[in-house]
């Protein structure tokens, strides 16, 4: 689940690359989660007591305790002179067939950490442990195939002498920790054979009134037989039972408790022999999937008051109404906005019947969290719980008065009263005064902090992974509060539009920027950060969005860097100058503008190679990624002073020539296409792709006349190239599916046909046996094929 | 009137009545029977018989991704009544199966070696499987193949034919055709279902006609699906929350919840309607496949380039069957060309 959360989060952040034009409004589809943090319900110290399908789905945690539990359990037989590792690897182990008694012997005494075990024991346990392998063997040959349709043939002759061994066992034995797991034994073997009659003698007999572990195990294998049996109300009753005193069989119990109407409801109640499990079997019945726990949450307050499963009831509302009541940005679609409700809808009615009971249910629970706050614990759960329904009420006043009545150092408590009181604030009124946006800047930076352990830029341990649980509800926190902000300032400004957007500066920068960014909206995005208020807030939106990908994980630590406007005004004058550098008409202000900003911003984005020189090679990116340690780095401030020095002289056929290879190199096509580029599609040509620029210098080289043969073959070469390009930017890539010769032969016949190969035409009739011709051959699978 | 406009005329009548004549002629209504256990009620027998039905398309089984993403067979079908109909074997997948990278050879002669088993454990004889899948574009390729596999394991002995939903038939370039010989067109579940305000989403002759045009045409012969079923959608907190199946306006109004109008219902106090917890407030919409709507869709099909070999309801396997007589499959099969 972390992983799959943690991919998510990657591929909404990519989904955050939107163009200029979008900014304004900002609707963009964020994936939703609850904002009201989940882990404020836990008991103090974070542990998962109340096993529910809602949060725990995946989690391990629950399933992993069942086999801890158990490995406790025989290390206490042991006094503990076995270690928790070696039972653990001695139970659990992969093969089942059973092994030899004395080698497991040797094994266990060797690993042992003290001679006060008993010999008598371990063999013991070597028994039962074979015993048992044996059993799962039996058990595993008589599960059914899915993939088979006959129904499983009981065999008999396998479980009976196993029934038939273990029953003898229990008389020998006296050890009554043995006698159980015997007999938990006994039960499975009866249970799958569906002997349940002796399944149910035995149950009787060994754990009857029993409150062990196994006692409880057993307990479910007995739920499932009466269920098999038809004896629903029952096994719904053990299933209660189990889930209200066995921790390790919470998860299993809960989603095999099945009712299925009131009566049966009330008579599973009826059996329920104390508050622990009438309220167990409430709260299971609250935690199914959509139901509505207000009918539950009352029964479990006035019987167990501030509990686990009265917090946990109350949250799993709280998420079901703010999905009703607040309408996060970019999901309008699933939520019913009954502000907007037009009157020429069809069935208002039943419309307005959809709003009241969403608006009555809410009204309920804030009566009773009202009455929940004198009993509250110092983690605040209830104060935070009320505050949020009132937010969700519309009581934005009320909801602040709350809040700030929680006196507590607890930074998760903290931070869910900031994210309301954040809200509240920005909902309250219709303006946000310069004292909201310092209060509002200030929780947003406390807020954001530390959602990531310290770690480096890529890397993301398992403990990142941990922490990115808690980081869902900031996310759509963030993103609401964004969206809120970007709808408030409007367009007027366009620098406060874009930090206020839902989008991060490296989205932008992988998006085409002309059209999406041109010169002029950069030039109107400077101008208004000129004259944009630095205040926190805006502080705290520019540090976001100027910062990574990811919240927080920049390479100087745990949280986001606080950039001022002078670092952003950099970031965008180094855009400018990129795109200035594409024109040679513009490229001294480029270069002017990159060397005004301080020399890591200019030298930020760098290639390597050397971009002046000629290489008929094809092109391999990959390779080429490869082997760069290997070339000499060059900078975009070093690229734009040699290319703004070339262009300052008297134009050479050589100066010509080098300018035509820069700008080839520096494209799309080239090897150094980051010094004009921030991104490359692959199989797209986007970005700085235009191949005018480059072809004009080689006509120049050639038509100035003092290049020599090789050069001038070099420079008939690279204007096929610039012509391929261009043919196949409108036309398609070449099809490089070699299995199908035919589509590429056709594809070559037609860009030929078109006249798109007169370079390569001219090379072959007036350049033939220049070294340049002859490594062109050798390299370049076009023109050898054109050749051929 | 000349006599070449009479001829004209005459020989217009002749090639009218002559297309007429054709259209009447699908074979023997059938239905699907969709539910695990056949076991067929008396008033479904009774149906059956009057109609004339001699085939059933029975769901042998589901196909889904285990927790190991593995796929995996569920709710198989058990016979604890003697088959007396031609059968259909049908196997519904989940369209996430084909997400997954997995040897679809082998999964076809899993399929395969399963609906054979079902079928001889029972004696039973099929001469067609029907795969029901809503592919998308991300598993048309691995769906294809699949159905590719499953047709080469027949050795032409019997026929593979699929469901094609009405946004496939509306775009095929790009949800692509299956490589099948025969598609059955689901003239079903087509409008949205989490809307409350949507009039009926099983079925809507307007909506019909978003998808298929009068020239609406599909490269393979047709068979057509319709509905005649009926459900109650519980929407609560503004969601669609539950979807319960075979319901009635009876049966609601005997769990005391309240009726609206002629579809929507209240629920006023907690409680359970077949076997489903309802809450307070809860809104019930009671959705059916009405005969108007029923017709106007025949007859729209009438209209386009469309035309069905073999017509097949959906479902016999329910509680609510009296209200559909004779004439009223008469009618429809009349009109559907």
């Amino acid at each position: 689940m972390m992983k799959n959360f943690l991919l998510k989060s990657i591929a909404l952040f990519l989904s955050f690359s939107i163009t200029l034009e979008s900014i304004a409004c900002a609707d963009i589809g964020i994936e939703y989660d609850q904002m009201f943090d989940v882990k404020l319900a836990l008991d103090e110290n974070g542990s998962i007591n109340s096993y529910n399908a809602w949060i725990y789905e995946q989690n391990s945690q629950l399933s992993e305790s069942l086999m801890d539990a158990n490995i406790e359990s025989w290390s206490e037989f042991f006094s503990g002179a076995l270690s928790k590792d070696v039972l653990k690897r001695f139970i659990y182990r992969e093969e089942i067939t059973p092994t030899n008694r004395q080698k497991e012997f040797a094994d266990l005494i060797k690993n042992k950490s003290n001679s006060s075990i008993s010999e008598e024991n371990i063999y013991e346990f070597i028994d039962y442990i074979q015993l048992a392998l044996r059993v799962e063997k039996c058990l595993l040959e008589n599960t059914p195939n899915a993939w088979e349709d006959e129904p499983i043939k009981i065999d008999y002759a396998k479980f009976n002498p196993l029934i038939k061994q273990i029953l003898g066992k229990l008389e020998e034995i006296k050890n009554p920790f043995l006698t159980e797991r015997y007999a938990f034994q006994l039960l499975k073997l009866c249970r799958y054979s569906k002997q349940f009659e002796l399944f149910r003698t035995n149950y009787n007999l060994y754990f009857s009134e029993k409150e062990s572990m196994i006692s409880y195990w057993a307990m479910e294998h007995y739920a499932g037989v009466l269920k098999e049996l038809g004896r629903e109300v029952e096994a719904n009753y053990l299933f209660t039972k189990v889930y209200a005193n066995c921790p390790e069989k919470k998860e299993s119990s809960f989603l095999s408790l099945n009712i299925s109407s009131q009566k049966d409801f009330d008579k599973v109640l009826e059996l329920c022999v104390n508050n622990e499990e009438r309220m167990a079997l409430f709260y299971i019945q609250a935690m199914q999937s959509k139901a509505l726990g207000l009918e539950a949450l009352k029964e479990i307050k006035k019987n167990l008051g501030n509990h686990e499963y009265a917090r946990l009831v109350m949250t799993n509302e709280i998420n079901n109404l703010e999905q009703v009541f607040f309408v996060p940005p970019g999901n309008n679609d699933e939520v019913v906005d009954f502000q907007d409700l037009s009157p020429e809808i069809e069935l208002p009615i039943i419309l307005k019947m959809q709003k009241s009971q969403a608006t009555e249910y809410l009204a309920q629970l804030i009566e009773l969290n009202k009455e929940m706050l004198s009993m509250d614990n110092p983690g605040y759960f209830w104060h935070l719980s009320f505050s949020y329904l009132l937010f969700l009420n519309g009581d934005y006043d009320k909801s602040i008065e709350i809040i700030q009545t929680i006196k507590t150092n607890n930074k998760d408590v903290r931070k869910q009263a900031d994210m309301i009181y954040v809200l509240d604030l920005l909902k309250r009124k219709n303006f946000i005064s310069k004292a909201d946006e310092k209060i509002i800047g200030e929780k947003m930076f406390f807020i954001n902090e530390n959602i990531f352990p310290k770690k480096e830029v890529g890397q993301i341990d398992e403990n990142q992974q941990e922490a990115s649980i808690g980081l869902k509800e900031y996310i759509t926190f963030n993103e609401y509060v964004f969206s809120f902000l970007s709808n408030y300032y409007g367009t007027s400004n366009d620098f406060l539009s874009l930090i206020f957007s839902s989008g991060t500066f490296s989205g932008i920068l992988i998006n085409t920027l002309p059209p999406n960014l041109d010169l002029n909206k950069l030039e109107k995005i400077l101008n208004d950060l000129e004259v944009a208020d630095e205040t926190l807030l805006n502080q705290f939106a520019a540090s976001r969005f100027f910062n990574s990908f990811y919240y927080g994980l920049t390479s100087q630590g745990n949280r986001i860097k606080k950039l001022s406007f002078s670092d952003c005004k950099q970031k965008l004058i180094e855009i400018k100058a990129t795109l200035y550098l594409r024109n040679p008409s513009t490229v001294q202000l480029g270069l002017q503008l990159l060397e005004s900003i301080p020399i890591s911003v200019a030298n930020e984005y760098a290639s390597f190679g050397n971009p002046f020189t000629f290489s008929a090679k094809n092109i391999d990116f990959m390779r080429h990624d490869e082997m760069e340690k290997f070339l000499p780095k060059v900078t975009k401030l070093n690229f734009a002073r040699k290319i703004n020095q070339l262009l300052s002289q008297p134009l050479t056929s050589e100066a010509a020539f080098q300018l035509g290879l820069a700008y080839y190199n520096a494209s799309y096509y080239g090897l150094q296409w980051k010094l004009l580029a921030y991104y490359r599609e692959y199989g797209n040509p986007n970005e700085f792709s235009d191949m005018d620029v480059s072809a004009i210098f080689f006509k120049k080289a050639i038509a100035l006349g003092t290049l020599n043969k090789e050069k001038q073959a070099q420079a008939y070469f690279m204007l096929a190239r610039c012509e391929q390009n261009r043919y196949t930017k409108n036309n398609g890539e070449f099809p490089y599916n070699y299995d199908n010769q035919r589509d590429f032969d056709l594809f070559f016949r037609e860009m030929k046909n078109s006249g798109n190969l007169r370079y390569l035409k001219y090379l072959k009739t007036n350049y033939k046996g220049t070294m340049t011709y002859n490594e062109v051959v050798k390299e370049c699978k076009y023109f050898s094929y054109y050749l051929n | 009137m000349s006599n070449k406009i009479l001829l004209f005329f005459y020989s217009l009548s002749i090639l009218v009545l002559f297309s007429c004549e054709e259209q009447l002629q699908h074979p023997p209504t059938s239905f699907y029977y969709w539910k695990q256990n056949y076991q067929l009620d008396s008033v479904q027998k009774i149906l059956l018989k009057k109609v004339g039905t001699k085939k059933l398309y029975l769901k042998f089984f589901d196909l889904i991704l285990d927790a190991n993403q593995n796929p995996v067979p569920i709710s198989k079908i058990k016979f604890t009544s003697k088959m007396e109909y031609e059968l259909v074997p049908c196997v519904f997948v989940k369209n996430e199966v084909f997400k997954e990278k997995i040897d679809l050879k082998i999964l076809a002669e899993k399929v395969n070696q399963l609906i054979i088993s079902i079928a001889k454990r029972n004696s039973l004889n099929y001469r067609e499987i029907q795969i029901d899948c809503d592919w998308s574009s991300k598993t048309k390729s691995q769906y294809f193949k699949f159905l590719e596999h499953l047709t080469d394991l027949q050795k032409e002995e019997k026929l593979i034919t699929c469901t094609i939903r009405l946004h496939q038939i509306k775009y095929p370039e790009k949800t692509g055709v299956p490589p099948v010989k025969k598609g059955l067109l689901m003239c079903y579940n087509m409008d949205d279902i989490d809307k409350i305000e949507t009039p009926n989403s099983i079925i809507n002759p307007l909506v019909l006609k978003q998808y298929i045009q009068p020239e609406s045409d599909y490269p393979m012969q047709l068979d057509l699906a319709l509905p005649i079923f009926q459900w109650g959608l519980v929407y609560r907190l503004g969601k669609l929350s539950i979807i319960i199946n075979d319901i009635c306006r009876k049966e609601l109004l005997e769990n005391k919840i309240k009726p609206i109008n002629k579809n929507y219902f209240l629920v006023n106090e907690n409680c359970y309607s077949n076997g489903v917890k309802l809450f307070k407030g809860d809104l019930i919409k009671l959705e059916s496949s009405n005969a108007d709507d029923l017709i106007k869709i025949a007859k729209y099909f009438k209209d386009s380039q469309l035309n069905f070999h073999q017509l097949i309801y959906f479902h016999i396997s329910q509680n609510h069957l009296n209200e559909y007589d004779e004439k009223f499959f008469t009618e429809i099969n009349s009109i559907v060309p």
